[in-house]
C-alpha cells in the first residue's frame, strides 16, 4: 500500500482549522465583527448595572440634599450633570434612579418569568381543559396594550413602586406563558421523551431533566426583550406619578419633573432621558446578540 | 427739443410730488402710530392657555379656571367689582339703594338691553335667572348645582321683579357682602330664552349680558368668544377671544415660546427669570397682586395632630423664603395669615408668628411630649409648583421629629379626598375670589367647611369663630368689619388648623402686543378682558 504524504507545507483550508489553532487578535476580531454591538451593550450595561448596585461609591452627593442656592445649574466642575430645581445633583440621582429602574425591572422579570414559565409548562404539558383556562387567561390579558394593563393594574392596586412592579409583572406573564407552552408542545413529542416516559421516568423528572434545559436558550432572549420593555414601561409609569414617592430619584419622574424646565434648564430632563434611552437600547442589543448566536440557524448564516 | 424738456420738467416734478406725498404720509404715519399707541386699538383675537375648560359653562357647576375666564367674559350681574379697591360698580343695574338696615336692595336695571341672543333684559328676566336654584319646575333647573355658592341665597327674604326695570332684594338679616356676591358667577343672569330653549342644557349653549358671547364651545377643550356688540358699555376692543385648555405646563410653555398664546396664568413659575431678563423673545411678566394665599391644611382631627403643640411646631418648622425662592421663582410674598395685604382687616402682626424657627419647633415637639417620629401624609395636586412646594416642606418637616409621606394625586381625587375630609396635611390655596375678606375665612366656619381639609368644626374654639364670621357679614360698617377679620385672623394663628406659607403674586405670562392687562382680578383667576387690546 502506497502511503498517502500529505505536504505539510500546504496549509489546511480556513474552516477545518481548529479553533484554539487561530490566533486570538483574529478570534477577537471575527467575534467583533459578529456581535459588536452585543458587546458594546453589554459592556455599557455591565457599566450601569455596577453603579447602580454601588450608587453610594459611585454619586458624588447625597440624591436628597437640597441646595437652595444652586438651583438649575448647568454642567460644571462641581456638578457633572447639572443640578434640578431644588439643587440637587442630577449625576447623583441618575446613578440611584438607575438603582430604582433595574431592581424595578428585574423584579418584574422574576415574578412574570417565574410565573409565566409555570402556567407554560403546566399548559403544554398537561393539555387539556388546563392548557384551555390558561391560555384564555393569557389571551385576556395579551388583549390590553401593556402599558395600559399597567396603568389599569397600578390604578386598581394604588399608586407605588411595588404595585408598579406587580402590574408590570402581571402584564408580562403572558408573553412567558405562551413561548413556554410552544416550546414544551414541540419538545414533549420528541423521542428522547417518549423513551423517558416508557422507562417510567416520572413527569418531574422529564420536565427539568429533559424539557427545561432546552428552554433556557429562547427563554434568554426573551427575557432580555421583556427587561428592556420592563424598563421602558416602569419609567413611563413613574413619569405619569404613579410610581415611586415625590422626590425619590428616578429616570422617569426625572424626566416628568424636567419636561417643563426644558427651556429654562434642559439638562434636568436631559440626562435621566439619555441614560433610559441607552440603557434600553443597550439591553436591546444584548438580546440580539444572543439570539444571533443561540440560534442554530442564524449562527449558521453568519459563520 | 420743447416737448422734451416739458416731459423732463414733468417727469421731475412728479417724482417730488410723490416724495412730498410719501413724506408726509410717512409723518403722518409717525404721528398716528405714536397716537395709536397711547390709545386702545380695536381688533385682532387674543389666544389665552388655561389649565382646564369644563364641560359646561353653566354658572352653577362649572368647574377651573378656563371655564371662569369664559363666564367672566360672556357674564354679568347686577354689578360688578373693582378688585384693586372693592369698590362695587354698576353692571346690569345702573343704581341701587340699600336700606338703612341693610335688608332692603333696590336695583334700577338699565333699559333697552339685550341678551346675546337676542332676548331684553329685563327685571322677570333677571328675577328668574337669579331664583333659577329655587324653582324646581324651571326647565333649567337642575338639582344639586350651585356648588360654589349661590348669591347668598339662603338669607333672602324675597327677590321680586318690581316693574320691568326694578328688582327688589329683601334679605332676613344684614350681608355686608351681598353686592359683591352679585359679582361671582353664579350672580350672572342667564337668557330665559337660552333657559327655554335647551332646559337643563343651558350650559352648553350659554347666552348671557357679558362683553363676550359664545361663537363656538367644545367642552373640555377651547371656547371661542366673539365681541358682544350690544353690550350695554360698548363693544369691547378685541374681536375675539379663544381660551383653550392645555394638558399641563410644560404644553403651555411650549404654546408660549411658538408664538400660539398670548396670555397666560400657568405657564411654569421657573421660566419667569429668564423671561424677565430676555424680552427678544415678545413675552414679558406682569406681576399680580398677593390675591391668592397658599396653605397647609392640618387635619385636627388625627392624633397627635390635635395637640395644638404639634400644629404650632409644624408651623415654625416651615421655610417659607426657601419656598417663595425655590418653589415660586420668587413669585410670591411673606405671609401673615388668614387675610392678605389688600383684604379689609389685613393684621400684619401675624407675620412674628408665620416664620422659620425649626429650633423653636422641636422645642414644641418636646414640651408635648409626642413620640418621634410623627409620621404623617401630606396630600397635594400633581400639578404646578405643588410637588415642589411638597417636597420642601417634607424636607422641612423630616428635620424636626417628622416622618412625611407624600401622598401625590391628580386634581379630582385631590379635591375628593380633601372635601371627604381624609387628607392629613394638605397642601392648596385660596384666591380672593371676590375682594371681601369673608370669602377667605369660610375656609374656618365649621358649618360651611365641616370636615374639609382641617376639620375646623373639631376645634375647641369653633363657635367663637362661627360667631364672628356670622358677625362679619351681618355687620355693615367697615371699620367695625376690619376689627372682626383682624380678631379671626388671630384666632386662626392661635390654634394654626391652617399654616399660611405665602401669598401668592401671580406672574401673567403676557405677549408683547397685550396692552392694559389687568393685576388684580387677574392674580384671583377673575381675568377682564373688557380692557385689553392689542398692539396692531
Amino acid at each position: 500500500m502506497v502511503p498517502i504524504v500529505k505536504d505539510a507545507s500546504a496549509p489546511l483550508p480556513v474552516k477545518q482549522l481548529p479553533i484554539n489553532s487561530i490566533p486570538l487578535v483574529k478570534r477577537l476580531s471575527r467575534l467583533w465583527r459578529k456581535y459588536s454591538l452585543a458587546v458594546v451593550g453589554g459592556v455599557f450595561f455591565t457599566i450601569v448595572l455596577i453603579v447602580s448596585v454601588f450608587a453610594p461609591t459611585f454619586a458624588p452627593y447625597d440624591p436628597m440634599t437640597l441646595d437652595l442656592k444652586s438651583r438649575l445649574a448647568g454642567p460644571s466642575a462641581a456638578h457633572v450633570f447639572g443640578t434640578d430645581n431644588l439643587g440637587r445633583d442630577v449625576l447623583s440621582r441618575v446613578i440611584y434612579g438607575g438603582r430604582t429602574v433595574l431592581s424595578g425591572a428585574f423584579a418584574a422579570l422574576a415574578m412574570s418569568f417565574a410565573i409565566g414559565l409555570s402556567i407554560g409548562i403546566i399548559a403544554g404539558y398537561k393539555g387539556g381543559w388546563l392548557d384551555n383556562l390558561f391560555m384564555r387567561l393569557m389571551d385576556i390579558l395579551l388583549s390590553f396594550p401593556s402599558v395600559l394593563l399597567a396603568i389599569l393594574i397600578v390604578t386598581s392596586l394604588g399608586a407605588g413602586q411595588t404595585n408598579v412592579v406587580i402590574a408590570i409583572g402581571i402584564a408580562q406573564i403572558p408573553i412567558f406563558a405562551r413561548l413556554v407552552r410552544s416550546i414544551v408542545l414541540i419538545l414533549v413529542n420528541q423521542e428522547y421523551v417518549a423513551a423517558a416516559r416508557s422507562l417510567g421516568a416520572r413527569d418531574r423528572t422529564i420536565i427539568f431533566s429533559h424539557i427545561f434545559p432546552n428552554m433556557i436558550p429562547p427563554m434568554l432572549v426573551q427575557a432580555t426583550a421583556m427587561l428592556a420593555i420592563g424598563i421602558a414601561t416602569l419609567t413611563a409609569l413613574n413619569f405619569l406619578g404613579l410610581g415611586v414617592e415625590t422626590g425619590t430619584p428616578d429616570w422617569g419622574m426625572m424626566v416628568a419633573d424636567g419636561q417643563k424646565l426644558l427651556f429654562d434648564a434642559p439638562h434636568v430632563a436631559f440626562f435621566p432621558g439619555l441614560c433610559l434611552v441607552l440603557t434600553v437600547l443597550s439591553v436591546n442589543f444584548i438580546g440580539d446578540g444572543l439570539r444571533d448566536h443561540l440560534d442554530p440557524r442564524l449562527r449558521n448564516q453568519a459563520g | 427739443m420743447r416737448s422734451r424738456v416739458f416731459l423732463v420738467l414733468a417727469a421731475l416734478a412728479l417724482i417730488l410730488s410723490i416724495s412730498h406725498v410719501q413724506a408726509h404720509n410717512a409723518t403722518f404715519q409717525a404721528t398716528a402710530q405714536a397716537t395709536a399707541q397711547a390709545t386702545p386699538q380695536r381688533g385682532g383675537t387674543l389666544n389665552v392657555a388655561a389649565e382646564s375648560m369644563s364641560n359646561s359653562l353653566d354658572i352653577g357647576f362649572w368647574q377651573g379656571f378656563g371655564a371662569l375666564h369664559v363666564i367672566d367674559s360672556i357674564g354679568e350681574g347686577l354689578v360688578r367689582a373693582n378688585f384693586e379697591t372693592g369698590k362695587v360698580l354698576p353692571g346690569l343695574a345702573e343704581s341701587w339703594k340699600v336700606s338703612s338696615d341693610g335688608l332692603d336692595y333696590v336695583f334700577n336695571i338699565r333699559k333697552g338691553m339685550v341678551f346675546q341672543d337676542g332676548a331684553p333684559i329685563t327685571a322677570q328676566a333677571i328675577v328668574r335667572s337669579m331664583k333659577r336654584s329655587q324653582t324646581p319646575k324651571d326647565p333649567a333647573y337642575i338639582d344639586g348645582m350651585y356648588m360654589y355658592g349661590n348669591q347668598g341665597i339662603d338669607n333672602w327674604q324675597s327677590l321680586d321683579a318690581v316693574d320691568d326695570n326694578t328688582v327688589e332684594l329683601k334679605l332676613k338679616k344684614p350681608n355686608a357682602t351681598q353686592l359683591l356676591v352679585f359679582t361671582r358667577p353664579d350672580g350672572y343672569i342667564i337668557s330665559p330664552k337660552a333657559m327655554d330653549t335647551y332646559g337643563k342644557d343651558v350650559g352648553l349653549h350659554m347666552a348671557m349680558a357679558g362683553p363676550y358671547k359664545i361663537e363656538r364651545f367644545v367642552p373640555g377643550q377651547e371656547a371661542v368668544l366673539d365681541a358682544n356688540p350690544d353690550y350695554w358699555a360698548g363693544k369691547p376692543y378685541l374681536d375675539k377671544i379663544i381660551i383653550r385648555a392645555y394638558p399641563d405646563e410644560a404644553s403651555i410653555l411650549a404654546a408660549l415660546q411658538a408664538g400660539e398664546v398670548d396670555l397666560t396664568l400657568y405657564a411654569p413659575f421657573d421660566s419667569v427669570p429668564r423671561i424677565q431678563k430676555d424680552s427678544s423673545g415678545g413675552l414679558r411678566i406682569v406681576v399680580g397682586a398677593p390675591l391668592v394665599d397658599l396653605l397647609l391644611g392640618i387635619n385636627v382631627t388625627q392624633k397627635p395632630l390635635d395637640n395644638v403643640m404639634v400644629r404650632q411646631a409644624i408651623n415654625y418648622a416651615i421655610d417659607r423664603d426657601a419656598i417663595i425662592q425655590a418653589g415660586l421663582a420668587g413669585m410670591g410674598q411673606a405671609p401673615a395669615s388668614i387675610l392678605a395685604p389688600n383684604d379689609l382687616g389685613f393684621d400684619p402682626a401675624g407675620k412674628t408668628i408665620s416664620h422659620y424657627d425649626p429650633t423653636k419647633a422641636k422645642q414644641l415637639l418636646t414640651q408635648a411630649g409626642v413620640t418621634l417620629p410623627i409620621p404623617v401624609t401630606l396630600s397635594f395636586e400633581n400639578d404646578r409648583f405643588w410637588p415642589v412646594l411638597a417636597e420642601l416642606i417634607s424636607n422641612n418637616l423630616n428635620a424636626v421629629g417628622f416622618k412625611v409621606t407624600l401622598d401625590r394625586l391628580d386634581q379630582g381625587s385631590f379635591a375628593g379626598k380633601e372635601s371627604a375630609g381624609k387628607t392629613v396635611l394638605a397642601l392648596d390655596q385660596r384666591s380672593t375670589f371676590l375682594p371681601d375678606p369673608n370669602d377667605k375665612v369660610l375656609i374656618v366656619d365649621s358649618v360651611l367647611s365641616i370636615g374639609g381639609m382641617s376639620h375646623p368644626e373639631a376645634l375647641p374654639t369653633a363657635k367663637q369663630l362661627d360667631a364672628l364670621i356670622d358677625s362679619g357679614t351681618t355687620t355693615l360698617d367697615p371699620a367695625a368689619r376690619a376689627g372682626i377679620y383682624k380678631q379671626i385672623q388671630a384666632m386662626v394663628l392661635d390654634q394654626m388648623n391652617i399654616v399660611y406659607l405665602a401669598y401668592l403674586t401671580p406672574p401673567i405670562f403676557v405677549r408683547d402686543r397685550v396692552q392694559n392687562v389687568d393685576t388684580q382680578g387677574t392674580a384671583a383667576g377673575r381675568v377682564d378682558f373688557r380692557g385689553i387690546w392689542l398692539k396692531q
